[in-house]
């Protein structure tokens, strides 16, 4: 990672992002380098399918480029990267009608409900194999909140559940997380 | 309620498994249009988003969701070069109202997902962003 001589890290996410605003790919790619690993991070715990991961996280970042200019620094920048990915995450997942496949709002779910999710064979078996059997709206419910940030509103209105209902699904989802962590 | 229900759950980054910059640098690199052609580009996006309004879905393979991130995407690509260099501090007040305007429109769309109207409102909004800019910095962004 380039620093920047005499800029703090606040400072220095500005001048990176003044940078890029004018045009400057150099600038942005510090931008990547910085949360690219995020990003990924969000959109492979989303889809579950590596490549297509990959490929989202290249769209974000597309999409970041493109929309950069329209960041007040009214949040962190990391923040506000991790919306913006996630929503590029969500539009794709809705365009592929995987949301449809969800378990209806109020099913409920114990450890042995754990219809297996389109996991990418090349590379995802190795990585978080417990987030892999989590029912899919428990791991997206917990994947948007503790990792991209959304609240329970904003989950509820991506998720189309009722807040509370994300808010208990979470609570769910983590305490799976953590017993089937504890099986590994 | 247990201590695991209750704390966040703390995930590790994840790192591609080749390096992505190289694809993404493709994309976010263009040639750009010779000074003096912004008007002419204006133009062709006003058909080229009354195109794309005019597509049935059925066609698109997309919802109007999708169709309305095909539009954003598509503006922001044709604004982009205008709105490089600062912008005359009595234009921004107006670029402000119209980035709210779509942000708005953006917001309803995700919670309508099924209301045409919506998508009028997002291609008014982005012609009126046009012409504004057209209007206000005639010499245009473009840059050879």
């Amino acid at each position: 990672m380039q620093r920047i001589a005499g800029l703090s890290g606040a400072d220095q996410e500005r001048e990176l992002v003044a940078r890029s605003c004018r045009g400057d790919t150099a600038a942005f790619e510090q931008i990547y380098r910085r949360y690219g690993n995020a990003v990924m991070g969000i959109a492979w715990r989303l889809t579950l399918d590596r490549a297509r991961a990959e490929d989202l996280t290249q769209e974000a970042f597309v999409q970041i480029w493109q929309q950069l200019d329209a960041f007040r620094f009214e949040s962190a920048l990391a923040t506000w990267i991790h919306r913006v990915a996630t929503h590029v995450v969500l539009a794709d997942l809705r365009r592929s009608g995987r949301r449809q496949r969800l378990v209806p709002v109020d099913a409920e779910y114990t450890l042995d409900d754990t219809a297996a999710p389109n996991v990418d064979p090349a590379g995802g078996r190795d990585i978080e194999q417990q987030l892999q059997r989590l029912p899919e709206r428990a791991r997206m419910v917990l994947v948007l909140h503790d990792l991209a940030g959304f609240t329970h509103e904003e989950i509820g209105e991506a998720l189309e559940i009722a807040p509370g209902t994300s808010k208990a699904q979470l609570f769910r989802a983590r305490r799976m997380y953590r017993e089937l962590d504890n099986e590994q | 309620m247990n201590n695991d229900e209750q704390t966040p759950i703390s995930f590790a980054e994840l790192a591609p498994r080749q390096d992505l910059w190289p694809g993404i640098e493709s994309r976010i690199t263009r040639r750009r249009p010779w000074k003096g052609f912004a008007v002419g580009m204006a133009a062709s996006v006003v058909v080229a988003l009354s195109a794309i309004l005019a597509m049935p879905a059925s066609q698109t393979d997309l919802n109007l969701l999708g169709r309305a991130d095909a539009m954003l995407a598509q503006h922001q690509v044709t604004v982009a070069p205008w709105l490089e260099q600062p912008v005359a501090s009595d234009v921004q007040p107006a670029l402000d109202s119209l980035a709210s305007a779509e942000m708005q429109i953006m917001q309803a769309l995700h919670n309508e997902a099924e209301n045409p109207a919506l998508l009028r409102m997002l291609a008014r909004v982005h012609r009126q962003r046009i012409d504004l800019l057209v209007k206000t910095q005639p010499q245009g962004r473009y840059i050879s």
